[in-house]
């Protein structure tokens, strides 16, 4: 049978080349399939995986070194692999013979128990086939693996499959099939149920996205609602409730150690204040300042919060131990906050449609005033009180309100309005000499935002608000800078700084060419090739302004301005008004952008790269003096 | 008869505890809260001190030696950033025998003190192959507060190490003890300024070599130039009747030699015929060829596995996995070499960025990278890259030295630099202008050889099946957000044409309305642009690194722009610049561009060109206006006016 079809496959090497003209290595066949049985008083389960790769050339031998992941849930079962030739008609085999186990370091995640078996193909050449296979063993229920069908090759045919005794319920939620040849076959026997997906020529993960490649690889996530043994019925993840419920059960028995000191921290904090908003505003940039975000991903304790006295006294914690820290400080202090689960812009998912643990990867937390619920994200450090994190806007969250009762509510996403960045500018010329004095003005996540930049910022990086506020010239010389209102409990940050860009006009003739236009905001945004085909994520929505006054010393016999300019759409849009004054002094110059989506969908692509090449030709409009 | 055996192992035991330094050095009891001045304190953290006590030791009992390090810092945090930067502590494990202790605290100003939790120290197995590390969160750390930490590991005994104690933030007083029993020897080498290390006594009445280094500033991190490499550290030897330099070089010599160089081809027949076999129908007249030959039949046949393995060290294994680590893929091409009898040098040296090589202190640090060298077409291999062809010197390697061995011996050699003319991006641009559309079609020609060519067919080569216009953009036009290619093509792509440097070539032609700004009824031509995005270094801080470029190179761009019917040019005087620095009245650097006018044709020569690799602090000022220059020149304009 393996002759047979290895036959077959060196026969079709040119047509696969031919197929896939691009790529040195396609999988052949993936096979995922997970078996649920039970045991004596629970499920077992696992999943049996089998990959062929074929290698088209021997360009990419870099593929033949890959690894498979595990970790706390799940472990790794007889793992085989072996690379499968056709030398002079003769079939060899060559197997892998050293699987090393490696930690797996996540990005901005201190510790995490992620962990690769790693190994490589031997005797990988063009028109080898690698075979792999091994069973993962999964520990909990409640985390069944996702079918994710898609890799950096493309995949000729895949097969996933789920079988369970008829009193296991299993449900799942496909997404992304859409475009990709699927069968589906529900196969029940009298004791077993099967479901099968056949998906053919999927292709590679592309590297256009600009969301997470989770909103658009195709996928199948399964779970399991319930199971019944011996008569027993056990919830598992059926819905929310259920997911809420065994969350709750998991936090059941956090902060059972002495907590005065963190209560006598809270009554100290509002000693008195009498508003609630001020009590919370209190503690929360307490916790903000004090606690450092490092984050932790260790099996269940990855989302178990650990004891909030223990975080206060450390000064370090993960999303759950600030949410879990700010929750009991705030119940020391009388206000009503919740736990609240969320997923963050990275997760496509919502809970009703996939009411499992893969949904969220976020815990924050809620307070309700006058029946409106306030979130509260504890790691986003100088967030202003009032705003969500801008990660999580338009997100649903799960809020946890008591032991059986929860809420599921929309996070608003921040109007424009409320995030702004405007800039005040008075410049003159001195010679060639361009000189300025700005005054900034930013609130919101473009205050937040800065902040961090400020944080990050080297005392030695001079050419620190030139990047930060993407305004001046490289040969922008910027000084006497003031930072005001760097508090948190301040609304708006304020900055001062003057600047001198030498060599800043062109001189030709009579005519002096001077650009007004300082900032460079947008200037790189134009969405390009494949990029087209897929939704512009945009991190928050804001409105920038510029109000510039030119002071003209001297005599011209002309000064030419340029035409007033804008553009308009719903979801972004610009304005720029020139106006001199009479004596021909003074030329106002007022400019106002305004980004009002937090995503540019595919059919408003066109209209957004003309927005940002309307922008940047506005931009680069010149004055003209012309001299007497 | 009892009573003395007791006697004996109490003075033996007191003995080995006075004898251990590491276990004489603590931290003070009650930790003081330093005091910091004004400068110090805008500092995102300062170091009050760093000691490192490197203690070889022989046990009364014992006839081997162990070697104990501790590591011990005490560090305010002023600031955000400065909690960030050490609120984390990794400790590897690859060479660790034995963890002694482990502990940290943090003090207020207050003087409250918390005590690291030893629970909350985790640990990673491996990572990436380079072994395991042991990792903590600092707990307590606080703005204004006080880190404290202190570990002691026993590692395997080796007898060369290195100490670098120049880090990022300022260090107020570093303190380095090299500490061995009388049977051993020791020597040391201080780089970048550190001072001699003195013999004084220690805890437990031994000797020691000692030194103390005070205010140390935190190094930056510039451009174009070898930061990593200038920061202040010891190397140090410790041995046995310590061998000399010479000494320890004949050994390495000898080991490489037998281990890499000395194997007989007919030995392995089998990889031999199967190389023949591949190589049956390609070229074989001169050497340069059948090295050619071996590197793409290694390259396109065997996979380099990034991890320790005997096994696929060992030729016989290699060839019939065709899978070889690091180690191994040597073997491989020294065999193959010495199949078709190629006179070549195996060299040994260092990434100059990280380590100035030096043949008069044999250490680890000066043996972080293998090449091979051919004396003949005076070019080399790399053979641990995947792409690895006939070429020179990797560019992190040249202007080091090295150490060359062959059958019949060493010598330590400086690596060439190729010379800017065989370094080189020429590009010939010619414009079309459309003034009733406003629009500017652009024609470039380019050829790059050297280094340039190299990564070109590198990048070609990736990005080809991944996404080509990422490659055209940063090829042929970064810094145009409206690049509309209309034509792209590439000639001599082969990676193996770098053997004799025969130029990449890139045609494409594109469009961009940003080239392009309406003025009333003028227009303003942005030429300048097309050469793309240019490093410049306008806002730089005061300069601590003497310069270090990575190349020899030379930019070659000419300019061909038709002046429309009805319009007239102005401002190209403009485009008149001459920058240089001259070194010894030889040319270091240089931008020059000039223009002229033929047949309502305007034509634009430049050239930039960096000569020399290495150029001193003073020229620091010429340098930076000849790069600033070609930033400039990026962003020049024409106006062309209605007449």
């Amino acid at each position: 049978m393996v002759l047979t079809s290895f036959f077959c496959y060196s026969q079709n090497l040119d047509e696969y080349n031919a197929t896939y003209p691009e790529d040195d290595v396609i999988t052949l066949s993936l096979n995922k399939h997970i078996s649920i049985t039970k045991s004596k008083s629970s499920l077992s389960i696992k999943e049996i995986v089998n990959r062929k790769d074929f290698y088209l050339t021997n360009k990419r031998l870099t593929h033949a070194t890959e690894s498979v992941n595990y970790n706390t849930f799940n472990t790794i079962k007889n793992i085989t692999a072996f690379t499968e030739n056709n030398i002079s008609d003769k079939i060899t085999k060559s197997f892998v013979r050293d699987f090393n186990d490696e930690d797996v370091l996540v990005r901005g995640v201190f510790y995490n128990d992620q962990k690769k078996k790693s190994f490589s193909f031997p005797n990988v050449n063009k028109g080898s086939i690698t075979h792999l296979s091994y069973e993962k063993t999964i520990n909990d229920p409640h985390f069944l693996p996702s079918f994710l069908i898609s890799d950096n090759v493309p995949i000729e045919k895949a097969e996933v499959s789920i079988s369970f005794p008829n009193d296991v319920d299993v449900a799942f939620t496909t997404f992304n099939l859409e475009n990709i040849d699927t069968n589906f076959e529900e196969i029940k026997d009298s004791d077993i149920t099967t479901y099968k997906w056949t998906l053919k020529s999927i292709p590679k993960i592309n590297r256009n996205y600009d969301f997470s490649p989770i909103y658009y690889i195709p996928q199948i996530i399964v779970h399991i609602k319930s199971y019944t043994i011996n008569g027993e019925s056990f919830p598992v993840l059926s819905n929310t409730s259920d997911l809420y419920s065994w969350y709750r059960s998991l936090i059941r028995n956090i902060n059972n150690t002495d907590q005065s000191e963190l209560k006598n921290k809270s009554l100290e904090l509002i000693k008195g204040i009498e508003s609630e908003e001020e009590k919370i505003k209190k503690i929360y940039y307490f916790v903000q300042n004090e606690i450092n975000y490092i984050a932790f991903e260790d099996g269940l304790n990855g989302f178990i919060p650990r004891d909030a006295k223990n975080i206060y006294v450390n000064k370090y914690g993960d999303c759950k131990d600030m949410a879990n820290l700010l929750n009991q400080m705030l119940h020391y202090a009388g206000i009503n906050s919740y736990l609240t689960w969320i997923g963050t812009r990275k997760k496509p998912y919502s809970y009703t449609d996939v009411p499992t643990p893969i949904t969220d990867n976020h815990m924050i937390t809620a307070v309700k005033i006058n029946d409106n619920y306030t979130f509260l994200d504890a790691t986003a450090k100088y967030l202003g009180y009032g705003f969500p994190s801008p990660s999580i806007q338009g997100k649903e969250a799960l809020i946890g309100l008591s032991e059986t009762e929860f809420k599921i509510i929309k996070v608003p996403e921040v109007p424009a309005s409320q995030n702004t960045s405007t800039i005040f500018s008075e410049l003159e010329l001195s010679n060639t000499t361009l000189i300025g004095n700005h005054k900034v003005e930013l609130t919101g996540f473009e205050k937040l935002h800065m902040h961090h930049k400020l944080e990050r910022k080297d005392n030695d990086d001079i050419s620190f608000l030139e990047s930060a506020l993407k305004f001046g010239k490289k040969r922008t010389h910027i000084k006497d800078i003031k930072y005001k209102n760097l508090e948190l409990a301040d609304d708006t940050l304020l900055i001062e700084f003057s600047s001198e860009t030498e060599r800043y006009i062109k001189k030709i003739e009579n005519n002096i060419y001077l650009k007004p236009h300082l900032d460079f905001n947008l200037l790189s945004e134009i969405v390009k090739n494949e990029e087209k085909d897929f939704d512009k994520k945009i991190n928050h929505k804001y409105k920038k302004s510029f109000i510039t006054k030119l002071n003209i010393s001297g005599d011209y016999a002309d000064i030419t301005i340029p035409e007033n300019s804008n553009f308009n759409h719903p979801y972004f849009n610009f304005k720029i008004q020139y106006k001199l004054s009479q004596d021909s002094k003074i030329l106002e110059i007022e400019k106002h952008i305004t980004i009002n989506t937090l995503k540019i969908e595919v059919i408003d692509i066109e209209d957004w790269n003309h927005f940002i090449k309307a922008l940047n030709k506005a931009n680069k409009q010149s004055i003209v003096l012309t001299h007497l | 008869m009892k009573k003395s055996l007791l006697t004996l192992i109490l003075v033996l035991i007191s003995i080995t505890a006075s004898a251990q330094l590491y276990k004489s050095h603590d931290w003070e009891e009650n930790q003081e809260f330093y005091e910091l001045n004004t400068s110090e304190l805008k500092e995102p953290s300062v170091a009050i001190k760093e000691k490192y006590l490197i203690q070889y030791y022989q046990p009364v009992l014992g006839r081997s030696f162990k070697l104990f390090e501790t590591k011990h810092s005490i560090i305010r945090i002023n600031t955000e950033k400065g909690i960030k930067s050490h609120n984390r502590v990794y400790i590897p494990m690859r060479n660790v025998k034995r963890v002694i202790d482990i502990k940290a605290r943090v003090t207020q100003s207050n003087g409250d003190v918390k005590y690291l939790d030893k629970n909350n120290i985790k640990e990673l197995e491996n990572v990436k192959n380079y072994g395991g590390f042991k990792i903590f969160a600092i707990e307590g750390l606080t703005k204004d507060s006080q880190l404290e930490f202190i570990y002691t590991l026993e590692n395997k005994t080796t007898s060369l190490g290195s100490i670098v104690i120049q880090k990022e933030y300022f260090v107020k007083e570093a303190v380095v003890i090299i500490r061995k029993p009388r049977a051993l020897k020791y020597r040391v080498k201080g780089y970048n300024g550190f001072p001699n290390m003195q013999t004084e006594k220690v805890d437990g009445n031994k000797e020691a070599l000692i030194t103390t280094v005070t205010n140390v500033k935190g190094m930056t991190d510039e451009s174009n130039a070898s930061p990593s490499a200038n920061r202040m550290k010891v190397l140090y030897q410790v041995a046995v009747g310590i061998p000399s330099d010479s000494q320890m070089w004949r050994g390495l010599e000898n080991n490489i030699r037998s281990k890499y160089i000395s194997i007989q081809p007919n030995k392995h027949r089998s990889l031999v015929n199967h190389y023949k076999k591949f190589a049956e129908n390609k070229p074989k007249g001169n050497s340069e060829e059948i090295i050619t030959n071996i590197c793409e039949y290694i390259t396109s046949s065997y996979n380099i596995i990034r991890t320790h393995s005997e096994e696929l060290s060992q030729l016989k294994h290699i060839f019939k996995n065709k899978q070889a680590t690091e180690q191994g893929i040597i073997r491989l091409y020294t065999c193959l070499l010495n199949s078709e009898q190629i006179d070549y040098e195996l060299v040994l040296t260092s990434n100059r960025f990280n380590h100035k090589f030096d043949s008069n202190f044999f250490s680890n640090s000066n043996l972080q990278t293998a090449l091979i060298y051919f004396i003949e077409e005076k070019k080399y291999i790399e053979p641990d890259h995947v792409n690895t062809r006939l070429n020179f010197a990797p560019w992190e390697t040249i202007g080091n030295y090295g150490v060359f061995i062959n059958a019949e011996g060493r010598r330590f050699k400086q690596i060439e630099a190729p010379n800017a003319k065989d370094n080189m991006i020429k590009r010939d641009y010619v414009f079309t202008l459309d003034t009733d559309n406003v629009l500017a079609t652009v024609n470039c020609k380019q050829q790059n050889t050297g280094y340039r060519a190299t990564s070109g067919r590198g990048a070609y080569k990736y990005f080809k099946t991944r996404d080509l216009n990422e490659f055209k953009t940063f090829t042929g036009a970064s810094g145009i957000e409206d690049v509309d290619f209309k034509n792209f093509e590439i000639n001599n792509e082969a990676l193996s044409l770098s053997a004799n440097n025969t130029p990449l070539e890139i045609n494409y032609t594109y469009q961009a309305e940003s080239l392009i700004d309406e003025i009333n009824e003028d227009f303003m031509l942005n030429f300048g642009k097309v050469i793309g995005t240019q490093n410049e270094l306008y806002q730089e801080s005061e300069r601590i690194n003497p310069i270090e470029l990575r190349s020899l190179i030379e930019y070659k761009y000419t300019f061909s722009i038709p002046i429309p019917e009805g319009y007239e040019v102005k401002g190209l005087d403009d485009t008149k610049i001459n920058r240089n620095v001259i070194i010894n009245n030889d040319t270091a650097c240089k931008f020059v561009s000039d223009y002229s006018i033929e047949n309502n044709i305007i034509t634009i020569n430049v050239t930039e060109g960096y000569y020399k690799l290495n150029m001193d602090l003073k020229h620091y000022e010429d340098y930076k206006s000849v790069v600033n220059a070609a930033y400039d020149f990026s962003k020049k304009s024409i106006l062309f006016k209605k007449l």
